[in-house]
Protein backbone atom coordinates (compact mmCIF):
# COMPACT_ATOMS: atom_id res chain seq x y z
CA UNK A 1 0.00 0.00 0.00
CA UNK A 2 1.71 3.38 -1.17
CA UNK A 3 1.46 6.58 0.53
CA UNK A 4 -1.53 7.84 -2.02
CA UNK A 5 -3.65 5.10 -1.12
CA UNK A 6 -3.68 5.88 2.44
CA UNK A 7 -4.25 9.39 1.36
CA UNK A 8 -7.24 8.66 -1.26
CA UNK A 9 -8.97 6.59 1.98
CA UNK A 10 -8.71 9.52 4.46
CA UNK A 11 -9.86 11.73 1.58
CA UNK A 12 -13.08 9.54 0.71
CA UNK A 13 -13.50 9.05 4.57
CA UNK A 14 -13.70 12.61 5.27
CA UNK A 15 -15.79 13.30 2.35
CA UNK A 16 -18.38 10.97 3.43
CA UNK A 17 -17.89 12.55 6.64
CA UNK A 18 -18.30 16.10 5.50
CA UNK A 19 -21.77 14.99 3.41
CA UNK A 20 -23.11 13.20 6.21
CA UNK A 21 -22.94 16.07 8.83
CA UNK A 22 -24.21 18.01 5.89
CA UNK A 23 -27.13 16.04 5.39
CA UNK A 24 -27.93 15.62 9.41
CA UNK A 25 -27.80 19.31 9.61
CA UNK A 26 -29.90 20.24 6.94
CA UNK A 27 -32.53 17.63 8.20
CA UNK A 28 -32.75 19.52 11.19
CA UNK A 29 -33.43 23.18 9.75
CA UNK A 30 -35.93 21.75 7.06
CA UNK A 31 -38.91 21.92 9.57
CA UNK A 32 -42.55 23.24 9.50
CA UNK A 33 -43.85 25.78 11.13
CA UNK A 34 -47.51 25.07 13.28
CA UNK A 35 -50.05 27.83 14.35
CA UNK A 36 -52.69 26.28 15.69
CA UNK A 37 -56.04 27.92 18.11
CA UNK A 38 -57.09 26.29 20.95
CA UNK A 39 -55.44 23.08 20.41
CA UNK A 40 -56.33 22.92 16.88
CA UNK A 41 -54.11 23.37 13.51
CA UNK A 42 -55.24 26.80 11.97
CA UNK A 43 -52.38 27.09 9.69
CA UNK A 44 -49.08 25.00 8.47
CA UNK A 45 -46.00 26.33 6.31
CA UNK A 46 -42.50 24.99 5.52
CA UNK A 47 -40.23 27.06 7.52
CA UNK A 48 -38.52 28.49 4.31
CA UNK A 49 -41.66 30.26 3.98
CA UNK A 50 -41.04 33.93 3.03
CA UNK A 51 -43.96 36.05 4.33
CA UNK A 52 -46.14 36.76 7.22
CA UNK A 53 -49.82 34.85 8.45
CA UNK A 54 -52.37 37.05 9.59
CA UNK A 55 -54.70 34.64 12.20
CA UNK A 56 -58.15 35.33 12.43
CA UNK A 57 -57.49 35.74 16.56
CA UNK A 58 -55.88 38.83 16.66
CA UNK A 59 -51.98 37.92 15.61
CA UNK A 60 -49.83 38.62 13.13
CA UNK A 61 -46.64 36.09 12.71
CA UNK A 62 -44.00 36.87 10.26
CA UNK A 63 -41.68 34.23 8.63
CA UNK A 64 -38.29 35.63 7.02
CA UNK A 65 -35.09 33.33 6.18
CA UNK A 66 -36.13 30.20 8.88
CA UNK A 67 -36.57 32.53 11.58
CA UNK A 68 -40.32 32.96 12.70
CA UNK A 69 -41.57 35.96 15.32
CA UNK A 70 -44.94 37.37 16.45
CA UNK A 71 -45.10 40.93 14.75
CA UNK A 72 -48.23 41.98 16.19
CA UNK A 73 -50.72 40.93 18.69
CA UNK A 74 -54.36 42.39 19.55
CA UNK A 75 -53.96 41.34 23.41
CA UNK A 76 -52.89 43.82 26.50
CA UNK A 77 -49.45 41.82 27.44
CA UNK A 78 -47.87 41.64 23.76
CA UNK A 79 -45.87 38.81 25.70
CA UNK A 80 -45.37 37.25 22.28
CA UNK A 81 -44.32 40.03 20.44
CA UNK A 82 -41.52 40.28 22.81
CA UNK A 83 -40.54 36.70 23.01
CA UNK A 84 -38.91 37.47 19.96
CA UNK A 85 -37.32 35.13 17.46
CA UNK A 86 -37.47 31.67 17.21
CA UNK A 87 -35.84 29.17 14.93
CA UNK A 88 -35.17 25.95 16.52
CA UNK A 89 -36.65 22.68 16.10
CA UNK A 90 -39.21 22.26 19.12
CA UNK A 91 -39.42 26.27 20.28
CA UNK A 92 -42.42 27.96 20.32
CA UNK A 93 -44.43 31.32 20.76
CA UNK A 94 -47.40 31.12 22.96
CA UNK A 95 -49.83 33.76 23.01
CA UNK A 96 -52.37 32.89 25.90
CA UNK A 97 -54.86 35.15 25.56
CA UNK A 98 -55.36 34.76 22.19
CA UNK A 99 -55.13 30.72 22.84
CA UNK A 100 -52.55 30.80 19.75
CA UNK A 101 -49.74 28.65 19.73
CA UNK A 102 -46.66 28.90 17.25
CA UNK A 103 -44.17 25.79 16.92
CA UNK A 104 -41.66 24.90 14.98
CA UNK A 105 -41.94 21.24 14.40
CA UNK A 106 -40.11 18.26 11.93
CA UNK B 1 -2.75 -8.16 -30.13
CA UNK B 2 -4.08 -10.10 -32.98
CA UNK B 3 -1.64 -12.57 -31.02
CA UNK B 4 -3.66 -12.25 -27.86
CA UNK B 5 -6.49 -13.39 -28.96
CA UNK B 6 -7.12 -16.10 -27.17
CA UNK B 7 -5.96 -14.50 -24.09
CA UNK B 8 -8.39 -11.66 -24.23
CA UNK B 9 -11.21 -14.45 -24.57
CA UNK B 10 -9.94 -15.90 -21.54
CA UNK B 11 -9.91 -13.29 -19.74
CA UNK B 12 -13.46 -12.11 -20.73
CA UNK B 13 -14.90 -15.63 -19.83
CA UNK B 14 -13.50 -15.31 -16.63
CA UNK B 15 -14.84 -11.81 -16.19
CA UNK B 16 -17.97 -13.17 -16.88
CA UNK B 17 -18.09 -16.08 -14.54
CA UNK B 18 -17.01 -13.77 -12.18
CA UNK B 19 -20.45 -11.92 -13.27
CA UNK B 20 -22.52 -14.70 -12.62
CA UNK B 21 -20.84 -15.93 -9.92
CA UNK B 22 -20.81 -12.09 -8.14
CA UNK B 23 -24.77 -12.96 -8.10
CA UNK B 24 -25.27 -15.38 -5.46
CA UNK B 25 -23.10 -13.52 -3.01
CA UNK B 26 -25.62 -11.57 -0.97
CA UNK B 27 -23.75 -8.97 0.60
CA UNK B 28 -24.90 -8.63 4.47
CA UNK B 29 -26.16 -5.12 4.70
CA UNK B 30 -28.25 -4.97 1.63
CA UNK B 31 -28.69 -1.87 -0.44
CA UNK B 32 -29.37 -1.70 -4.16
CA UNK B 33 -26.28 -1.02 -6.05
CA UNK B 34 -23.91 -2.04 -3.83
CA UNK B 35 -21.58 -4.60 -5.39
CA UNK B 36 -18.60 -6.78 -4.57
CA UNK B 37 -17.35 -5.93 -7.91
CA UNK B 38 -15.63 -9.41 -8.21
CA UNK B 39 -15.21 -8.22 -11.88
CA UNK B 40 -12.25 -5.95 -11.20
CA UNK B 41 -9.83 -8.15 -10.35
CA UNK B 42 -9.92 -9.53 -13.98
CA UNK B 43 -9.91 -6.04 -15.09
CA UNK B 44 -6.63 -5.01 -12.58
CA UNK B 45 -5.14 -7.66 -13.70
CA UNK B 46 -5.95 -7.31 -17.03
CA UNK B 47 -4.09 -3.51 -17.29
CA UNK B 48 -1.41 -4.74 -15.60
CA UNK B 49 0.11 -7.38 -17.89
CA UNK B 50 -1.50 -6.54 -21.50
CA UNK B 51 -2.07 -3.47 -20.86
CA UNK B 52 -4.93 -0.37 -20.64
CA UNK B 53 -6.26 -1.03 -24.33
CA UNK B 54 -7.06 -4.73 -23.74
CA UNK B 55 -8.56 -3.77 -20.49
CA UNK B 56 -10.80 -1.48 -21.90
CA UNK B 57 -11.57 -4.22 -24.67
CA UNK B 58 -12.16 -6.88 -22.05
CA UNK B 59 -14.70 -4.95 -19.86
CA UNK B 60 -16.61 -3.30 -22.41
CA UNK B 61 -16.65 -7.12 -24.49
CA UNK B 62 -17.87 -8.51 -21.34
CA UNK B 63 -20.65 -5.53 -20.34
CA UNK B 64 -22.31 -6.34 -23.87
CA UNK B 65 -22.18 -9.96 -23.27
CA UNK B 66 -23.67 -9.86 -19.64
CA UNK B 67 -26.22 -7.25 -21.03
CA UNK B 68 -27.61 -9.41 -23.85
CA UNK B 69 -27.31 -12.54 -21.66
CA UNK B 70 -28.77 -11.39 -18.54
CA UNK B 71 -30.17 -7.78 -18.77
CA UNK B 72 -32.15 -5.52 -21.24
CA UNK B 73 -30.77 -2.11 -23.66
CA UNK B 74 -31.32 -0.54 -20.18
CA UNK B 75 -29.15 -2.48 -18.13
CA UNK B 76 -26.61 -2.46 -20.56
CA UNK B 77 -26.83 1.82 -20.57
CA UNK B 78 -26.25 1.16 -16.91
CA UNK B 79 -23.22 -1.23 -16.52
CA UNK B 80 -21.51 0.74 -19.63
CA UNK B 81 -21.59 4.16 -18.74
CA UNK B 82 -20.34 2.54 -14.87
CA UNK B 83 -17.04 0.16 -16.49
CA UNK B 84 -16.35 3.50 -18.61
CA UNK B 85 -16.50 5.91 -16.21
CA UNK B 86 -14.62 3.59 -13.93
CA UNK B 87 -11.89 2.57 -16.77
CA UNK B 88 -10.96 6.19 -17.08
CA UNK B 89 -10.63 6.49 -13.82
CA UNK B 90 -8.47 3.60 -13.69
CA UNK B 91 -5.98 3.87 -16.04
CA UNK B 92 -5.57 8.02 -15.48
CA UNK B 93 -4.63 6.70 -12.20
CA UNK B 94 -2.47 4.08 -13.30
CA UNK B 95 -0.33 6.67 -15.73
CA UNK B 96 0.29 8.87 -12.51
CA UNK B 97 2.08 5.93 -11.00
CA UNK B 98 1.51 6.89 -7.07
CA UNK B 99 -1.51 4.62 -6.59
CA UNK B 100 -0.79 0.86 -5.89
CA UNK B 101 -3.34 -1.65 -6.76
CA UNK B 102 -5.50 -1.23 -4.26
CA UNK B 103 -6.06 2.76 -5.06
CA UNK B 104 -6.72 1.51 -8.22
CA UNK B 105 -9.18 -0.44 -7.44
CA UNK B 106 -10.69 2.00 -4.78
CA UNK B 107 -10.76 4.50 -7.70
CA UNK B 108 -12.50 2.10 -10.23
CA UNK B 109 -15.15 1.54 -7.49
CA UNK B 110 -15.84 5.39 -7.13
CA UNK B 111 -15.52 5.30 -11.04
CA UNK B 112 -18.43 2.86 -11.35
CA UNK B 113 -20.43 4.05 -8.61
CA UNK B 114 -19.81 7.64 -10.44
CA UNK B 115 -21.10 6.50 -13.95
CA UNK B 116 -24.09 4.87 -12.92
CA UNK B 117 -25.37 7.57 -10.72
CA UNK B 118 -25.15 10.01 -13.47
CA UNK B 119 -27.22 7.48 -15.75
CA UNK B 120 -29.58 7.36 -12.89
CA UNK B 121 -30.04 11.01 -12.35
CA UNK B 122 -30.41 11.70 -16.18
CA UNK B 123 -33.02 8.79 -16.77
CA UNK B 124 -34.90 9.77 -13.09
CA UNK B 125 -34.58 13.92 -13.34
CA UNK B 126 -33.63 14.42 -9.94
CA UNK B 127 -30.26 15.81 -8.17
CA UNK B 128 -31.40 13.48 -4.86
CA UNK B 129 -29.49 10.55 -5.64
CA UNK B 130 -26.26 12.48 -4.84
CA UNK B 131 -27.10 11.60 -1.08
CA UNK B 132 -27.31 7.94 -2.12
CA UNK B 133 -23.63 8.45 -3.75
CA UNK B 134 -22.60 8.36 0.29
CA UNK B 135 -23.77 5.38 0.85
CA UNK B 136 -22.33 3.92 -2.00
CA UNK B 137 -18.79 5.65 -1.05
CA UNK B 138 -18.44 3.53 2.29
CA UNK B 139 -19.04 0.54 0.11
CA UNK B 140 -16.40 1.42 -2.41
CA UNK B 141 -13.91 1.76 0.01
CA UNK B 142 -14.56 -1.29 1.72
CA UNK B 143 -15.02 -3.38 -1.94
CA UNK B 144 -12.37 -1.47 -3.80
CA UNK B 145 -9.45 -2.26 -0.57
CA UNK B 146 -10.57 -6.03 -0.79
CA UNK B 147 -10.40 -6.33 -4.41
CA UNK B 148 -7.67 -4.28 -4.30
CA UNK B 149 -5.72 -6.81 -2.03
CA UNK B 150 -6.72 -9.90 -3.61
CA UNK B 151 -5.91 -7.99 -7.47
CA UNK B 152 -1.75 -7.31 -5.40
CA UNK B 153 -2.09 -11.10 -5.26
CA UNK B 154 -3.02 -12.47 -8.74
CA UNK B 155 -0.83 -10.08 -10.94
CA UNK B 156 2.90 -10.98 -10.02
CA UNK B 157 1.84 -14.69 -10.26
CA UNK B 158 -0.27 -13.83 -13.72
CA UNK B 159 2.88 -11.84 -14.92
CA UNK B 160 5.08 -15.22 -13.84
CA UNK B 161 3.16 -17.57 -15.78
CA UNK B 162 3.28 -15.13 -18.76
CA UNK B 163 7.32 -14.50 -18.82
CA UNK B 164 7.31 -18.45 -18.78
CA UNK B 165 4.56 -18.30 -21.97
CA UNK B 166 6.91 -16.52 -23.73
CA UNK B 167 10.26 -18.08 -23.22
Amino acid sequence: MKIADKILIAAIASLILVVFVFIKLSEAEAGYLDISYDGELIYRCKLNYEGSFETEYGNIIDISKGKVSMIWADCPDELCVKQGVISQLGQSIICLPNKTVVQIIQ
Amino acid sequence: MKGNCVLYGVYVSIALICTYLEGFISLPFVTPGIKLGLVNIVILVVMYSPGVKAAFAVSITRVLLVGLLFGNGFTILYSLSGALCALFIMAFSQKTNCFSEIGISILGAVGHNIGQLLVAMAVLNTVNVVYYFVVLLVAAIITGTSIGVLAKKIIPRIKVIQERGVK
